[in-house]
């Protein structure tokens, strides 16, 4: 009955089930033990990864990965418009926005319809550092995430008896109780009021163009650093938990695992990243208003990981770009080649013609843009190959 | 051996009805018993309040010499109570080998893996139940009686000294059933004191030397097989007042 001396059958796994984690702790081999409680030796050997990330990186996944990151590094730099500096930089926000609601709402389950709350939190603390207490731009970002962290807790540990859509609500509430808190103006001395903090320095001394190209490789290098660390998360065995989390909460608790210093876990590094992603924004914007805790904001990371890819970290980033982007796209093409009697009529036409253009993708994709893409591209280079 | 499980004079009460009323019994350490009652008997819910997943009313649980009655469920597992579920819960979408690297990093998971590592030691758990073929498959499409195998590889992986087997046998058929109680035989030898919760079978009835039944809440017999299916309680339970 017992199965001793079975070798995995690697034939047996389809190439869908068998998933590449380029960023994950590659395994030892370790030589045989005689396991001394279940009393039966094993012969079976995890196969050796060696160097998986070089794996990767030669794989169609991991080139065509690259080559994305190449394109949106070097397009804004050759066109050299400084528009697109700015719609880079803000799609690059939200790429790590997007993903660290992905880590909670994805990967661990816990719904939250209020991240803006982290986003914006993040966002008036580092202005606060920077402006008020004369900070460096570098170490209020960290401190806008780590203060983030205090406000995830702060919003977590209530939580954590609420479940499913009660949990996505409570969050919302939360975010929404900061909007009003932040644009009272009875309480300006603490929350600053409607206005908010206003012309907080960063890197005055440059020309506006040096100053966005700053910004941008900045940017770029904080989203690469944070994504790969959520990545590593994601692909760990801690992200292994928090998807058991998000499959069966009461399972995995009889499993052993302490289910609410999980939760709270994800609440902190979610919170974090959502708050560096907001220090960013504010950093660019040059000011920080109450409206960042608009529902909006906290609608936007969803819509971007709902095309992008749910419980994928890498998805939430492609949508990110790809809502981002597409709106700044559509909105430009909409005033310039709409006749402009149109375009008074329906001031708003660019909007309608991106909801659209949403609804058509969430209509037609299941799991998110990303996938599909990606095996779509692969079939194409395949074929151009000659397979 | 010791008694490593004594419960006292617990009771659950859900509004009107009584599901668990005053039972009491000891456990020794490596022993296997089943517990067995017709549906309704309150078997479940007595394993929901040794594993942590209800709050007795009264009574208590001492496990080892600790009185864990107040204990939340992940921190009996780390004590040793372990259970698995009737109606099977996989986790869905990770695959069978993640399943039991969750078990596997819980506390006493992890402190039995520091020498060989997670992965390998959920990789032998999957092998001793038999499902190390399936390792890398997600738990969506396995046919139910393996299902029920992963079920007994993530109690396994979170090293417990008690397994609560919560109809094990149920809906498989009469193979499957011997492969879960040849599995069950193996546990019970290496050391594990198990407790399986079912229906009258022949099969379990052969494989346990003890035989705890309820009925409607009560404990109303407790001994060996062949004494217990004779006494007339038992068998009214089952067939109802009048019958033979």
């Amino acid at each position: 009955m017992v199965e001793k001396d079975q070798n995995v059958n690697e034939e047996l796994v389809t190439e869908k089930v068998l998933t590449r984690r380029p960023f994950s702790i590659p395994l030892k081999n370790y030589s045989k033990k005689t396991s001394k409680r279940l009393g039966i030796f094993f012969k079976h050997k995890i196969p050796y990864a060696e160097s998986e990330l070089k794996s990767w990186v030669r794989s169609f996944r991991g080139g065509i990965i690259l080559l994305c990151l190449f394109l949106v590094t070097l397009i804004p730099l050759l066109l050299n418009s400084i528009v697109y500096f700015h719609v880079f930089i803000i799609a690059m926000v939200y790429a790590i926005y997007a993903a660290s609601w992905d880590l909670l709402s994805g990967v661990t389950g816990q719904v939250s319809f209020g991240h803006a709350a982290f986003f914006g939190l993040g966002g008036y603390m580092c202005a606060a550092f920077v402006k008020f207490l004369g900070f460096h731009w570098f170490p209020s970002i960290i401190i806008g995430g780590a203060l983030g962290v205090l406000f995830g807790l702060i919003i977590a540990i209530p939580s954590l008896r609420l479940k499913g859509p009660y949990l996505a609500l409570g969050s919302l509430a939360f975010s929404l109780l900061m909007w009003r808190l932040f644009s009272m103006e009875s309480l300006r001395f603490l929350f600053f009021g409607s206005e908010g903090i206003r012309n907080v320095a960063f890197l005055q001394s440059l020309t506006l163009r040096e100053k966005l190209i700053t910004e941008f490789i900045l940017a770029l290098i904080i989203m690469i650093v944070c994504i790969t660390i959520m990545l590593v998360v994601y692909n760990s065995k801690l992200g292994t938990i928090f998807k058991g989390i998000r499959d069966d909460e009461y399972a995995t608790e009889a499993a052993g695992i302490n289910v609410t210093r999980y939760k709270l876990l994800a609440f902190c590094i979610s919170a974090f990243f959502a708050g560096i992603a907001g220090s960013i924004y504010m950093l660019h914007r040059g000011n920080v208003k109450p409206d960042i805790f608009m529902s909006l904001y906290s609608f936007y990371p969803i819509i971007m990981v709902v095309v992008g890819g749910i419980s994928t970290i890498s998805g939430a980033a492609f949508g990110a770009y790809f809502f981002y982007v597409l709106n700044e796209i559509i909105t430009q093409l909409c005033s310039d080649f709409l006749p402009s009697n149109l375009q008074l009529i329906f001031s708003n036409i660019a909007t309608l013609f991106f909801a659209i253009i949403l609804l058509v993708v969430v209509r037609f994709t299941e799991r998110g843009l990303m996938e599909p893409a990606i095996k779509r591209s692969k079939d194409l280079w395949d074929l151009l190959r000659g397979k | 051996m010791g008694v490593i499980l004594q419960i006292k004079n617990l009771t659950k009460r859900f509004g009107g009805l009584t599901a668990v009323n005053d039972v009491s019994f000891e456990i020794n350490r490596g022993s296997l018993v089943g517990l067995i009652g017709p549906n309704g008997a309150g078997k479940t819910t007595l394993f929901n309040l040794i594993s942590g997943f209800e709050k007795s009313n009264t009574g208590s649980i001492m496990f080892d010499g600790v009185n864990v009655t107040r204990f939340s469920t992940h921190k009996r597992v780390k004590y040793g109570i372990t259970r698995t579920f009737q109606i099977v819960r996989p986790l869905h979408r990770l695959t069978c080998l993640d399943n039991v690297i969750v078990g596997c990093m819980s506390p006493r998971g992890k402190a039995r893996s520091e020498d060989i590592g997670v992965d390998k030691l959920a990789s032998t758990i999957l092998a001793s139940v038999g499902l190390i073929d399936k390792a890398r498959i997600p738990p969506i499409i396995l046919p139910f009686g393996d299902l029920k195998k992963l079920e007994i590889a993530r109690a396994l992986a979170s090293n417990p000294e008690l397994l609560l087997l919560d109809e094990p046998f149920s809906g498989l058929s009469h193979e499957e059933q011997m492969i879960i109680i040849e599995l069950i035989k193996q546990l019970n030898y290496e050391g594990y004191t198990i407790i399986i919760a079912g229906h009258v079978l022949r099969e379990l009835m052969a494989l346990v030397p003890r035989v705890l039944v309820m009925n409607q809440g009560k404990l109303i017999a407790d001994g060996p097989p062949k004494e217990v299916v004779n006494i007339k309680t038992v068998i009214e339970a089952y067939l109802g007042r009048g019958g033979n």
